[in-house]
């Protein structure tokens, strides 16, 4: 019995992997603990209380697992969306994201919500939106390390966390797409279709959008002190963070 | 200024309603400060086994009421006899102001229930 009890407190160890990094390092410890004395207990009262137990911790890790992505997920949804209104370069940003997110509804949805449009024109779509929303998430990333690199640490932690936020949406619009494309696959009617070159648009198209996309994007962070006007009084000014923190 | 402090400032009824689980883990730390598994055992055998907490669901409850500053993690350690992974935790005095106005509110349900004649008799 002792063996097994270690083997199932182990593998709660490893299903409590599933909660978000920040809880798991505060209270997956004392999380283990609980659930070996609650084995524990079970096992001194019989097999069949220890596998109610059993029932009873993975539904309860499923819901809790569940809740704690979710509530994390709107906290941090809430606080993006905060941080980027504040700054005129990631509100650009959000905008081009969003126009991209516009693609994929339109190939989920379809009419009457969407256009009306073939299969081939929807994995077109997708794949242009997948493209820009990937090139927005790596010109964070890219840019991100840029100005670690460039600029004052004060500076450097205030884009940080608007860069942090831009990337988590871009995330969830590749999300988007994988789910939508999924979805397109699963459907089956791509795989009868016959691809022409006439529904394809050319290379340069799917290089050329994403980089001028792109281009424009880094561009207004590059003038986001012009754009957050220097001599404004706003509690959010780029330029001032550094002189707050001395 | 935390988070915490500046819920702390204001009306209890802020909080309200609690979450059963908040309310019943409050509950069985207002009379000493108890680890995670001892919790676990009060909120079982106060409730007669009605309300039985799951490791997730407690300390995601403990982590919302330690956000909001209704309960701290005491400076109590384990015995050297106990597990070390054991942490205690207390509530604070917001959290007995918190505690007693979801009691208050949850007392009015009942009477609004007796004045509906939904509960004519308190159970003993």
């Amino acid at each position: 019995m002792d063996r097994w009890l270690r083997i199932t407190n182990h593998f709660y160890q490893i299903l409590v992997f599933a909660y978000p990094m920040e809880f798991r390092r505060r209270y997956a410890a004392e999380m283990a603990s609980v659930f070996e004395e609650s084995c524990a207990d079970a096992s001194r009262k019989g097999a069949l209380a220890l596998a109610g137990l059993y029932c009873a911790s993975v539904y309860d890790l499923l819901v809790s697992v569940f809740a704690t992505h979710t509530s994390r997920f709107l906290s941090n949804f809430k606080s993006d969306l905060g941080l980027i209104s504040k700054s005129p370069a990631f509100a650009a940003a959000f905008g081009a994201l969003t126009g991209n997110l516009f693609f994929i509804q339109e190939v989920v949805f379809g009419p009457p919500f969407g256009f009306r449009k073939t299969v081939q024109e929807g994995l077109v779509l997708l794949g242009i939106a997948s493209i820009n929303i990937a090139s927005l998430w790596l010109a964070g990333v890219f840019f991100s390390f840029l100005v670690s690199h460039t600029v004052s640490k004060a500076q450097f932690l205030l884009l940080r966390d608007r860069l942090r936020a831009f990337r988590r949406l871009a995330s969830i619009g590749i999300f988007l797409a994988l789910g939508t494309a999924a979805k397109l696959l699963l459907a089956r009617q791509v795989w009868s279709m016959k691809l022409t070159t006439a529904t394809v648009p050319a290379a340069g198209y799917w290089i050329g959008y994403p980089v001028l996309l792109v281009t424009i994007v880094l561009m207004i962070f590059l003038l986001q002190p012009v754009l957050t006007l220097r001599s404004s009084k706003r509690k959010d000014d780029f330029w001032s963070a550094e002189r707050r923190v001395r | 200024m935390s988070r915490s402090t500046l819920k702390t400032d204001g009306n209890p009824e802020k909080f309200l309603p609690l979450s059963n689980a908040e309310f019943h883990i409050l509950l069985a730390i207002a009379d000493e400060e108890r680890h995670g598994y001892a919790i676990m055992q009060e909120v079982r055998a106060s409730t007669q086994g009605v309300i039985r907490l799951g490791p997730g669901t407690l300390y995601r409850s403990v982590q919302e009421l330690l956000q909001k500053g209704l309960i701290v993690e005491s400076d109590r350690y384990p015995a050297a006899n106990e597990d070390q992974r054991r942490r205690y935790y207390r509530m604070t005095s917001v959290g007995r102001r918190v505690l007693s106005a979801e009691a208050r509110r949850l007392s009015e349900v009942v009477a609004l229930a007796k004045s509906k004649r939904v509960l004519r008799k308190l159970p003993t």
